[in-house]
């Protein structure tokens, strides 16, 4: 049986979204600071019912953006070693058509043949071995 | 009710409105990325950017609402400190 040593999931699209999203968590971070400092003018320039309310209500959306750039931040950092994982299994993968190859199987793309059973051909059984040690495809 | 001493500024509300819609821009103009192909955990991700996308919009939406509110307040302090003003009686010189 041929065995498909094709990448199926390729890191640049979870590198380009780690990217992306870090983007995402500094204008979020940014917006906190702004944010706290509306709410610090507030704080120092006015008080009454209506002023303490909108205090409690901006606090609270601080907090708001507080979590949500922190959660874009571990997302982007989970994205980010999803993608070095993939470029590692990329590269394994690669060394493996490496090995077929220089154990004389036949490689089409990323497909390695099965050897055809030769009794001349003295390599016929570390050609076997070859294609029953490889991993099939990568997740 | 507040038993403390009532002061507002006006031009610090209006101030800190136009902050919280700029703030609002900014989050609104926030990119978030297309879901991207990670295998058997795109679904998961996906999930979490659109919670995320979620969380952002409305967030700005209630900055929006918020800075309406603070320029409605600073509008009726002016408003009010107007009306007081012209029914309270001037001081006249010579007056009874």
């Amino acid at each position: 049986m041929p065995l498909d040593a094709r990448v199926i999931t390729e890191p640049s699209a979870a590198w380009n979204a780690a990217r992306t999203l870090t983007s995402v968590s500094t204008t979020i971070s940014d917006a906190s600071d702004d944010v706290a400092s509306a709410r610090s003018s507030i704080a120092s320039d006015c008080s009454s019912e209506a002023t303490t309310q909108a205090l409690l209500k901006l606090s609270g959306d601080r907090d708001v953006l507080d979590d949500t750039s922190a959660d874009a931040s571990t997302l982007a950092k989970a994205l980010d070693d999803f993608g070095y994982s993939m470029y590692s299994v990329k590269n394994r993968l690669a060394d493996v058509l490496d090995d077929a190859m220089a154990a004389g199987l036949v490689v089409s793309g990323s497909t390695i043949q099965e050897p055809v059973k030769d009794d001349s051909d003295a390599d016929y059984a570390t050609k076997k071995a070859t294609t029953t040690r490889s991993p099939r495809r990568c997740p | 009710m507040s038993a403390g001493t009532l002061y507002i500024n006006p031009e610090t509300l209006d101030h800190a409105a136009g902050m919280l819609d700029d703030v609002a821009g900014d989050l609104g103009g926030a990119s978030f990325p297309a879901d991207p192909d990670v295998g058997r955990s795109s679904s998961a991700v996906s999930t979490a950017l659109s919670r995320l996308s979620s969380k952002t919009t409305s967030t700005a939406s209630a900055l929006r609402t918020m800075a309406s509110d603070l320029r409605t307040t600073a509008s009726d302090f002016r408003n009010t400190d107007a009306d007081v003003a012209s029914a309270t009686p001037s001081a006249t010189s010579g007056g009874y």
